[in-house]
């Protein structure tokens, strides 16, 4: 007995003895990445091949996740597409990763586009694809393909091939025409979508579909429309009584949440599309406004006065259950739940400053992400890593007004960019990715 | 007579069991209690033992703070109030659904966009490298029977044997070099100290960019099995678990970070001692985000 104590005792210290090494710190830079100009044999090829680049650098560059390394610096200047780089090469310029591709123009107008990205410090491919399409959708073929460089190497769904729908604004204050319209998420594709005759306000994406609700004012009566953007049919949801406010869709697309005042107080309802009936999920002599859904549709989350100042809440999607989640100081509003459901961004304003910020579910971990004289409209990129709002400047003495800007930043309140609009932007909305056919 | 004997009998015994409680129990001794000896000791940092670069230097930027501060404005401002929105009227409901014009050609998009397969390359390093040799045994194989009654004798023979056979079991996932280096490890000398550890650990923290932001990054524990070459760079970074490789792409993303941080030129060669390369030829080293976070 003793003798089997000694040994396992004996065992157990070499196998202590075994070199064991614990890192727990590091740093967060973004990664370099080397993307080469994409192959083509005709002169039409290598064009597009350098506008295509040029959109893949752009769309990963903008993440502030990559850091995309200068073609000066390149040692190896050309890989054969069918080739293994040379990754000592790679090595001694630190790209950790390396984009490699080929262009070919086929027949009925039509390109095939490949790429290849590799791991440059473990020698290895990491993934491959290729897409054929028109040629006119060179652009949509870049943003799929930086969606699957950023894929694999983030984890996360990539969106680049997403676009934004939001309210474009022009004219005095008392004059203001308030156009939606649409765009690529690098705010390439500018279209707008309706002529400014009726005011829009707040457009909200289907998360399923490339359909937007949004609503506008004529005569001042509320009326909630559909958009599919598929096929540019407009649907009358309704027209309601009182004040409605800010509809969205819920997670199926097949019903859509409102708040409506009446009589002084403002309630929760949600209307099927199907069927148009109508139910109302809050009561009380209340303000309950801004209803979102999570991504499962087993929750909504809204703002209320109920405990006597504007706060976030959250309920089942029966209306049962309701529970408070925020209770810092000032004022919250605008619950929308992130994509992934694991985050639910807000606005809050406080002290003559409004923010932007994020929390759990559970009103846990709030993090401000950014602020400003007027910054508002959170809305989330499909993978929930990424959020939109829109930033009004200061109000001067003559009367005019500092630009309405869309904002793009990363949850972690880095890499804060402004999108380019033609003219004023507000209430933005982000789609889910694009389906690889449009009918 | 017979009564006297056996009362001295039983004297004997109590007296001598009272003797063995004397000697032998601790709580009957007196055992005077001498206030340790005084020995200075003085808290200094490990860098002033480590060989690493002074502090300053070390410092590596942090990942995304988890509270971020925003900045305050001095001058006070008025509290801007959100845009006012018009009110509605009462309405009557209409059965005919109404449409907002669109300008024309606002929606006149048609992309089909085909995902084709293309063959992966090969890479050189796939196709140089040899294929693994599965172990042959070059001893004169047995036959099963003579196999199971040697087996069956070494068993009967005693506990030892058994004791042992489990011993070799628990050995067996430590390679020989194991077997080596416990012998070598008597050798005080040969072991890495705690500043050639350090040293090591700093390196590679220097090198290891962690992807900030992704999710549940703070529950991922990436373990590598590290081979070394002679010459302080890498050989092979095997990363443990497999299978979370395979079905989490959020662990893939952390631990193909772990895994670049040791093939990264900053990390090239490691700061290893040469001389005790039987110690640093193979290790384990474990990366976590979750202080980091």
């Amino acid at each position: 007995m003793r003798l089997l104590i000694l040994i396992l005792c004996f065992v157990c210290f070499k196998a202590g003895a075994e070199l064991k090494l614990a890192v727990n710190q590091g740093h967060a830079k973004p990664l370099p990445i080397a993307i080469l100009e994409f192959e083509g044999e005709t002169k039409e090829e290598k064009e597009l091949a350098k506008k295509m680049v040029a959109v893949i650098k752009n769309d990963l560059k903008s993440t502030g996740l990559f850091e995309i390394i200068s073609k000066s610096s390149y040692i190896q200047e050309k890989i054969d597409f069918d080739m293994t780089p040379r990754f000592q090469d790679w090595r001694l310029i630190k790209a950790n990763a390396l984009v490699n591709g080929r262009i070919k123009v086929i027949e009925g107008g039509k390109i095939s586009t490949g790429f290849r990205l590799w791991d440059v410090y473990a020698s290895q491919a990491m993934t491959h694809s290729a897409f054929k399409t028109n040629k006119k959708y060179w652009r949509r073929t870049a943003h799929l393909i930086a969606d699957a460089i950023y894929k694999r190497i983030t984890g996360e769904q990539g969106y680049f091939d997403t676009r934004i729908v939001y309210v474009s604004e022009s004219g005095g204050q008392l004059s203001r025409k308030r156009k939606l319209a649409i765009m690529d998420q690098d705010g390439s594709g500018h279209k707008f979508l309706t002529d400014g005759k009726k005011p829009v306000i707040t457009p909200r994406f289907s998360p399923m579909m490339q359909t937007v609700t949004y609503m506008t004012y004529e005569n001042k009566i509320p009326k909630v429309f559909t958009l599919d953007l598929e096929t540019g049919t407009q649907k009358l949801v309704g027209q309601f009584p009182g004040l409605t406010y800010a509809p969205r869709f819920s997670s199926d697309g097949k019903s859509v949440i409102m708040s409506q005042a009446f009589e002084g107080s403002s309630s929760i309802y949600v209307m099927n599309l199907e069927t148009k009936r109508v139910k109302r999920l809050t009561k009380g002599r209340f303000i309950d406004t801004s209803p979102c859904y999570s991504p499962d549709g087993g929750k909504i989350a809204f703002n209320s006065d109920r405990s006597g100042r504007k706060q976030l809440y959250t309920m089942d999607a029966n209306g049962r259950n309701i529970k408070r989640i925020s209770y810092g100081s000032g004022i919250y509003a605008t619950p929308v739940w992130s994509p992934r459901g694991d985050l639910v961004a807000f606005n809050k304003m406080e002290k003559g400053l409004f923010y932007i910020g994020v929390m759990n579910p559970d009103g846990t971990d709030e993090r401000l992400v950014s602020s400003g004289y007027m910054v508002e409209g959170p809305t989330w990129a499909p993978n929930g890593r990424t959020i939109m709002f829109w930033r009004q400047g200061k109000s001067h003495k003559d009367g005019k007004q500092d630009r309405a800007e869309l904002v793009v930043i990363d949850i972690t309140g880095r890499n804060e960019r402004v999108l380019k609009t033609p003219l004023d932007a507000s209430d933005p909305a982000w789609s889910p990715p694009l389906p690889l056919t449009l009918k | 007579m017979k009564d006297s004997k056996a009362y001295i009998f039983s004297a004997a015994i109590h007296l001598s069991i009272l003797a063995m409680l004397f000697v032998n129990l601790p709580f009957m001794r007196s055992i005077s209690l001498e206030p340790p000896p005084i020995v200075p000791i003085e808290i200094v940092t490990i860098d002033q033992l480590t060989q690493s670069p002074p502090k300053k230097e070390r410092e590596l930027p942090k990942a995304a703070p988890t509270k971020k501060i925003i900045h305050t404005r001095t001058k006070k401002e008025e509290v801007p109030s959100p845009p006012v929105k018009n009110e509605a009227e009462k309405v009557h409901e209409k059965t005919k659904p109404e449409t907002v014009p669109l300008p024309k050609d606002s929606l006149k998009q048609k992309d089909v966009i085909e995902k084709v397969e293309i063959d992966p390359v090969k890479s050189k390093k796939e196709e140089s490298k040899p294929e693994k040799k599965e172990e042959t045994d070059l001893k004169p194989k047995k036959d099963s029977k003579e196999v199971t009654e040697e087996k069956d004798k070494k068993e009967k023979n005693d506990d030892f044997t058994s004791v042992l056979r489990a011993v070799q079991e628990l050995r067996k996932d430590q390679p020989e070099k194991g077997q080596e280096k416990a012998f070598k490890s008597d050798n005080i000398s040969d072991k890495l100290t705690i500043s050639e550890l350090d040293a090591l650990r700093q390196q590679i923290q220097k090198c290891w960019n962690i992807p900030a932001g992704a999710r549940n990054i703070e529950e991922m524990v990436v373990e590598i099995n590290v081979t070394m070459n002679e010459d302080l760079t890498v050989e092979e970074a095997e990363i443990k678990s497999k299978v979370l490789m395979l079905s989490d792409s959020f662990f893939r993303t952390v631990a193909e970070s772990a895994r670049r941080a040791l093939f990264s030129p900053d990390c090239t060669p490691l700061k290893l001692p040469k001389g005790k390369y039987e110690e640093w030829k193979n290790f384990t080293i474990t990366f976590n985000p979750k202080e980091v976070m």
